[in-house]
């Protein structure tokens, strides 16, 4: 479980709530050699303030608070209706048959789940800096680019003119 | 509402983008009075996305080229439900040029000679010849870098910049393209590759379609206007037309007009010029309607609003087994091919198609909820076990073949009302209702397979395909039509409106076929074109 989360900052998640989207996040993005799990990367901290910022698909999304509200009920219900425990109790694979249910069965929420999650973790600098993208914003640096070989092209118009005239 | 009808101008202009920011400099360069009133504002380079750490989200979001996702104070609603293609605009000074991609091939004499060489849809009263000197003109204005020389064209005017650098992806797909002995050439933009015109070049950042931060890109708000305004143009901007009004004399008095406090405003004009494009215009001249044009303003003939035509639009994506720098460069710039662009009946259809080739793949939030597409449409890459490798193997490896095609006219594809939609000030919506032809389904299924083939030769090691984007309404034609006959178009061939002598229309809407290369370059030259058409028209009113 990551241990920096500041639970006290958060907004829309209660402490069980995020501890329950620390364990979801970790399966949908997982850890590896390289990457560490969404969970673990805190972003239940950034999902907490999509619910609020003006800035995102959020402001138009009004349901999406009811969405999640739901959609972490159901996963809660789904792990002790098929494993008869609370979800972050669940083994790994008992927690991905969960998640599939609810994929199944709430794809508006789960559509919602990956793209919040997609969105805060590949815009995470961390992330960035693992998968080789820059750690800044585009501008006002640029990247830079060679100069291409063009000659090829005087194949191209040695082939001679392909649009066709009119009067 | 406040009355200035004692303060008429010489010529109203509804509409800064693309070609009202052409015609507002065309007219006054020869001294004529010009007012525009432009729905939207001036736009802030630091508010564009690209530099902003949080550039991706912002680009998905508020700087979304769709105005239904933006729903910004001066967007529009805008009902799609009924077309497989959303339509996109942004409302500004500088219009859609804001958030355009820059592409800007012209339009072939045969584009204009439909009906004549291959028997479907019209032939437009002018033709590329008559356009030549305004091509020219606009380029020099807006800045093109390019490569002299193509021979899918008519000699042109040398191009003001050199070509943009192909980046590791674009060289890969001309090594594809020559492997296969196929027309490409580096593309045309109205993008500055060298420092042009007071503006400065281009770093290939990458996200052109949030709006350019260094003002390399050309959007009119930084090329026309600058120069209109010096010579007595003005803007009044955040400016909501409602309708325009007629006098018993069957002319356009004037514009009302919602301003930036929600007043209603009039402003008359001896002279008025829509430049609103391919939905706005339709829009603005059906909410017009009176006892006069009980069908909408200029609307005898019953054409305004229909033949609506876009450009559909396929994305077929080549990965490859290497970075190629994906994220660099223009975004949607790079190669054009014109292989296919004349009709070929053997195909299966009539006309063609061309393809822009980018190797400029999203970035890391776009490929993971795109798969790596780089048109930003497609599923989401899987989660759960082997996420990442499948990240990294999409992330900055993709180079996507965009197919264009050409769309042919017909009525049943429209820009109406809404019977229920209103914008914020309670102006009817538009509604498009939007199929597409065998014709085009064929072309564009051909177009699919070519470029598949062309990417094999390039080297992907596998390849996916997007038939038909949604998010790809950019280029809107057609709802005003040009022609000779009333009965048969809106406009005659010098764009003024056959109804109403003192009402011209200047923008995509006046286009009698939509070609399959992006519109722009040609819309600017029709609009320098007809104002020079109304300079001869506005000392007789």
């Amino acid at each position: 479980m990551c241990m920096n989360i500041d639970r006290g900052g958060l907004r829309f998640f209660s402490e069980t709530q995020s501890v329950l989207m620390e364990s979801v996040l970790n399966q949908i993005i997982p850890s590896d050699d390289k990457y560490p799990g969404a969970g673990d990367l805190g972003l239940v901290v950034y999902i907490d303030k999509v619910m609020f910022d003006p800035i995102y698909l959020a402001r138009h999304d009004k349901n999406l608070r009811r969405i999640f509200i739901e959609g972490m009920n159901q996963i809660e219900i789904c792990a002790a209706s098929k494993f008869q425990g609370e979800f972050v109790s669940l083994v790994s694979d008992q927690q991905i048959v969960v998640l599939k249910t609810i994929e199944e069965e709430l794809p508006e929420f789960f559509n919602a789940l990956i793209t919040y999650t997609y969105n805060g973790y590949y815009t995470d600098y961390r992330i960035l800096k693992i998968c080789g993208a820059p750690t800044r914003p585009p501008q006002p640096l640029g990247h830079k680019l060679p100069d291409s070989d063009l000659s090829s092209t005087e194949l191209v118009k040695s082939r001679g003119a392909i649009y066709k005239e009119v009067d | 509402m406040s009355s200035i009808e004692d303060n008429e101008v010489e010529v109203l202009i509804i509409g800064a983008g693309a070609s009202g920011a052409a015609v507002a400099w065309s007219l006054a360069s020869s001294g004529i009075e010009v007012l525009c009133l432009e729905q939207g504002g001036w736009t802030d380079p630091k508010d564009y996305a690209s530099a902003h750490d949080d550039w991706e989200l912002r680009a998905a979001n508020i700087s979304n080229p769709q105005p239904n996702v933006r729903n910004l104070p001066s967007d529009y609603p805008v009902n799609d439900k009924d077309s497989p293609i959303a339509p996109l605009m942004y409302n500004a000074v500088g219009g859609s040029t804001i958030f355009w991609s820059a592409h800007f091939p012209r339009f072939h004499p045969s584009d204009f000679k439909v009906k004549s060489l291959d028997g479907v849809a019209d032939d437009w009263p002018i033709s590329y010849r008559q356009l030549e000197p305004y091509f020219d003109k606009n380029d020099e204005i807006m800045g093109v870098s390019g490569l002299d020389g193509d021979p899918a064209y008519p000699p042109k005017s040398p191009r003001q910049m050199p070509p943009f650098p192909l980046g590791k992806g674009g060289e890969k797909l001309v090594d594809g393209f020559n492997k296969l002995g196929w027309h490409w050439w580096p593309s045309d933009a109205a993008i500055n590759n060298s420092k042009y015109d007071g503006r400065a070049a281009c770093n290939y950042c990458g996200p052109c379609n949030t709006g350019c931060y260094l003002g390399a890109k050309a959007s009119t708000d930084i090329t026309y206007w600058p120069k209109a305004i010096s010579l007595g143009a003005k803007i009044v901007t955040n400016a909501r037309v409602r309708e325009l009004i007629v006098g018993k004399d069957g002319l356009v008095k004037g514009a009302l007009y919602y301003d930036e406090n929600g007043n209603l405003q009039q402003q008359n004009a001896k002279l008025v010029v829509v430049a609103c494009n391919g939905v706005g215009t339709p829009r603005l001249l059906l909410n017009s309607s009176s006892s006069m044009f009980p069908d909408g303003l200029a609307n005898s003939s019953g054409l305004v609003g229909k033949n609506l035509m876009f450009h559909p639009y396929a994305a077929v994506t080549g990965f490859f087994d290497e970075f190629v720098d994906g994220y660099m460069g223009p975004q949607g710039i790079s190669i054009i091919s014109q292989e296919f662009y004349e009709t070929d009946l053997s195909r299966g259809f009539v006309r063609g198609y061309s393809f822009q080739a980018t190797a400029k793949g999203p970035g890391p939030r776009g490929a993971a909820n795109s798969g790596g597409m780089a048109t930003g449409q497609a599923s989401y890459i899987a989660w759960g076990e082997g996420h990442h490798d499948v990240f990294e193997s999409k992330y900055g490896r993709t180079a996507t073949i965009v197919v264009i095609g050409e769309d042919l006219p017909e009525e049943i594809n429209t820009v109406t009302l809404d019977p229920e939609l209103t914008d914020g000030d309670g102006i009817p919506a538009p509604k498009i209702t939007y199929r597409m032809s065998e014709n085009s389904l064929n072309m564009m299924d051909h177009g699919v397979k070519k470029a598949e083939e062309l990417l094999n030769a390039s080297g992907a090691i596998r390849i996916t395909n997007n038939p038909l984007l949604r998010v790809a309404g950019w280029h809107l034609m057609g709802t005003a039509r040009m022609g000779l006959d009333p009965s048969k178009s809106v406009v005659n061939e010098k764009g003024q409106a056959h109804d109403v002598k003192n009402l011209f229309i200047v923008d995509g809407s006046v286009f009698v076929t939509g070609a399959a290369v992006n519109p722009t370059s040609t819309i600017q030259a029709v609009a320098l074109y007809i104002a020079d058409q109304i300079k001869k028209e506005v000392t007789h009113l």
